[in-house]
């Protein structure tokens, strides 16, 4: 079996949870009682109906979004996609115009920031510039024990916590600075004590890594991942970095234009982005995207420089569709500079002559596509090159990665580029919407 | 060949005519000399000048001044009206203080913590006392405050206060002419005030709130704070700014008095210079004047300098 047949995409706004909810949102906003039957847990974060605008557009939308307590959810999406703005909806920094958010159950959308259990860490820290590292870090269990003195912490139970966050993150050395004296990295790590000091159930941190310099980012990042394995509480991490947010989360939410695109574990959407935005937004270099028609008996999609053969029934469109592959999975094979056929010996036996037009790619036999096209830029990577080819026509160009030491086309060479059928993505051209490997439907809805 | 321009570019520097490298070196002071001129003429002149004379003996309408020694300086301490006039200041100084300070910043974080047209609108009703002129402020107050006609007597009829003669009676004379002045003085700082909550970072607040800090927690702990430089700076330089206002408010509704009540070391000098044409003496009350300024914002820089280090 395929995996273009075996696909069991999320839809857009789908749960990140074990049982599957019915693709599309209801437009009512559910209450956690009938939230739970959903799939929805009562654990964890839960957003409901969630509108903020600003102006008239909404710069977040969210019918429904489940964060499982636990985990490390990394939302991920382009500036301006809503997603520090859904932070700050979670921490109390902003008021939704509708909807509710619920904490381990609990509806907090009207609490003050200070009484919801969440702690935020800052895209760029904001410690108190006036205090030292102890009293950035002490200053939220000082309020809480002057507010409460019964049941507040104790100055003995205080200095204890402090002392072990300081320990955990390697601040007890630096307890006495000023923040301006300070690293960019140790600043981070204050930031990080003082929210994690008060023990929140929720942990939200804001680009945490985005005012760090690249060498200290990789092991932040490693930091980060390990401290959410020993706090083990449910932590979220914005970022617009597509390898942070592949590399880090346990959970990972795609959004764009202040809405859900996907949500799920983060190899999954990455494995079956559920439309065009996910496909190309995540990876790098981004996914190749054809365009391309069906021909033949329907098994067979063509376009310039394209053509593949799929396995399976034949697919129900008549239209165009968009075929999408990823760099990474192209294999290069050898061209004669002659023809459409390839180079003594490599690849001939599945290669039939049924040419669809006459800028096309012959139709290979077995399940698979084929491009051709000319080398035209050739990046090396340090592990790989990256070679971004034009085919004929006004498609735009396509990149192949090439791994490790093979061998590299120069520029102006000629390019056939084979990607298996498993490897295969095919998309709605209207709406960029994954399609299901047998219908003509989106993948979500076939569910 | 090495690279032609580059020996080219050598011989420039190193055989270029003597003129010409004592044009490129002169340059720099030729652009900085009408600022020095200016300078030494209005101001390190006159300085120089003002010291000089406060040694001499020159009735102005005499055509030359006199050596006298140290009789200015002697004359100042001696006769009762400078140190009255000195204590005078102290009081001016000291009242004024928290106007510069403390009544401005409250001013200035009530209007920051509503955002919105009605601050905007205070905001600028406020500072619109700064740009009006002294001396025409002056007039006005002393209209409002006339004893029989004034708009400040009628008010306070209604509250059942009798008419009081706020400018002519020693014991509210002083104390009249501070409010007046501080309006000015508010005004400003406000202004000054705002300029600073301005410059703090939003993300310090929520930071605070999230916390758990209340409102008054985080005007206490990260507001304020974050003020104490600005609250500092301002003390300091309305002592230095705010005797041009007092001088005009002082000449214009009192002449220092009535019985010397609203008399400082500044109206001194002018009644000095000229009321009596003592160009000496109003010297020598010169350079006293500088010096303890001098001496008393170099305490407070020192202080200000010492506890920046403490918290450090």
């Amino acid at each position: 079996m395929t995996h273009i047949a075996d696909m069991t995409t999320s839809g857009p706004t789908e749960l990140p949870t074990p049982t599957p909810t019915p693709g599309r949102p209801r437009p009512d906003v559910p209450d956690a009682s009938d939230a739970a039957p959903d799939g929805i847990t009562t654990d964890g974060i839960t957003l409901a109906g969630i509108v903020k605008r600003y102006g008239a557009h909404p710069a977040l939308d969210v019918p429904r979004l489940g964060v499982p307590a636990g985990s490390l959810t990394v939302v991920v999406g382009p500036s301006g996609c809503g997603k520090s703005t859904g932070l700050r909806v979670v921490a109390g920094l902003e008021t939704p115009d509708e909807g509710r958010v619920l904490i381990d159950g609990t509806d907090v959308t009207h609490l003050p920031p200070g009484e919801r259990g969440v702690a935020l860490v800052f895209q760029d820290f904001a410690l108190y510039p006036h205090m030292t590292v102890e009293r950035n870090i002490d200053f939220g269990l000082r309020l809480a024990a002057r507010h409460d003195r019964r049941s507040g912490p104790s100055r003995a139970e205080i200095s204890s916590r402090v002392a072990e966050v300081c320990a955990m993150l390697g601040l007890s050395e630096l307890r006495r600075r000023l923040p301006s004296q300070l690293s960019g990295g140790e600043r981070q790590r204050v930031g990080l004590a003082r929210a994690i000091v008060r023990r929140p159930a929720v942990l939200l941190l804001d680009e945490p890594l985005s005012s760090l310099d690249a060498q200290l980012r990789q092991r932040a990042r490693a930091e980060l991942v390990r401290l959410h394995r020993e706090l083990g509480n449910t932590v979220v991490l914005v970022t617009h970095d597509q390898l942070e947010a592949l590399s880090m989360g346990t959970n990972l939410v795609v959004m764009n234009r202040g809405r859900v695109v996907q949500a799920g574990p983060p190899e999954q959407v990455y494995r079956y982005p559920a439309d065009t935005f996910v496909a190309t937004f995540l990876g790098s270099p981004p996914m190749n995207l054809h365009t391309v028609a069906p021909a033949g008996d329907g098994r067979v999609l063509a376009g310039p420089g394209v053509a593949a053969r799929l396995p399976g029934p034949p697919r129900p469109e008549s239209g165009p569709l968009l075929l999408g592959w990823r760099p990474a999975d192209g294999l290069l094979e050898p061209v004669d500079a002659a023809g459409d056929g390839p180079a003594h010996g490599g690849g001939g036996p599945d290669v039939d002559s049924t040419a669809v037009d006459s800028t096309a790619v012959a139709v290979p036999a077995g399940p698979g596509v084929v491009l051709r096209g000319v080398a035209d830029v050739v990046e090396f990577t340090g592990d790989g090159t990256v070679v971004t080819c034009v085919s004929p026509g006004e498609d735009p160009p396509w990149a192949v990665s090439i791994r490790g030491r093979d061998r590299v086309p120069a520029v102006g060479d000629a390019v056939r580029v084979r990607v298996q059928a498993e490897h295969v993505h095919l998309f709605d051209p209207d709406g960029g919407l994954r399609l299901g490997a047998t219908t003509g439907r989106p993948d979500a809805a076939a569910k | 060949m090495a690279n032609p321009s580059l020996i080219a570019g050598e011989r420039g520097v190193d055989h270029a005519p003597p003129v010409v490298r004592l044009r490129d070196r002169a340059r720099p002071w030729l652009y900085l000399a009408p600022l020095i001129v200016a300078l030494v003429v209005w101001v390190y002149g006159p300085l120089v000048f003002t010291g000089v004379l406060s040694f001499m003996s020159w009735n102005l309408t005499a055509p030359h001044p006199s050596w006298l020694g140290t009789a200015n300086y002697s004359r100042l301490v001696h006769e009762p009206q400078f140190p009255h006039a000195a204590r005078n200041t102290l009081v001016y100084a000291v009242v004024m203080l928290p106007f510069a300070t403390v009544v401005p910043m409250a001013l200035a974080i009530a209007l920051w913590k509503r955002p919105g047209r009605v601050s905007t609108v205070y905001r600028t009703l406020l500072f619109l006392p700064v740009v009006l002129a002294p001396i025409a402020t002056a007039i006005t107050w002393q209209f409002l405050l006339d004893p029989l006609s004034g708009l400040v007597n009628v008010v306070a009829g209604w509250f059942g206060v009798g008419a009081h003669n706020w400018l002519g009676d020693p014991s509210s004379a002083l104390y009249s002419v501070l409010l007046i002045t501080s309006v000015k003085v508010v005004a400003l700082n406000v202004l000054l005030f705002g300029a600073a909550l301005a410059n703090l970072e939003r993300g310090l607040l929520e930071a605070a709130a999230l916390d758990g800090a209340t409102e008054w927690e985080i005007t206490r702990h990260i507001v304020l704070p974050h003020l104490r430089r600005t609250v500092v700076l301002l003390g300091m330089l309305s002592l230095v700014v705010v005797w041009p206002w007092i001088f005009a408010n002082v000449a214009v509704l009192t002449q220092g008095g009535p019985a010397g009540s609203t008399d400082n070391v500044y109206y001194r000098l002018f009644t000095y210079a000229f009321t009596f044409f003592d160009a000496g003496t109003a010297s020598a009350a010169a350079v006293v004047i500088t010096g303890a300024l001098a001496l008393v914002l170099g305490l407070g820089l020192l202080v200000a300098g010492r506890r920046r280090r403490a918290i450090a």
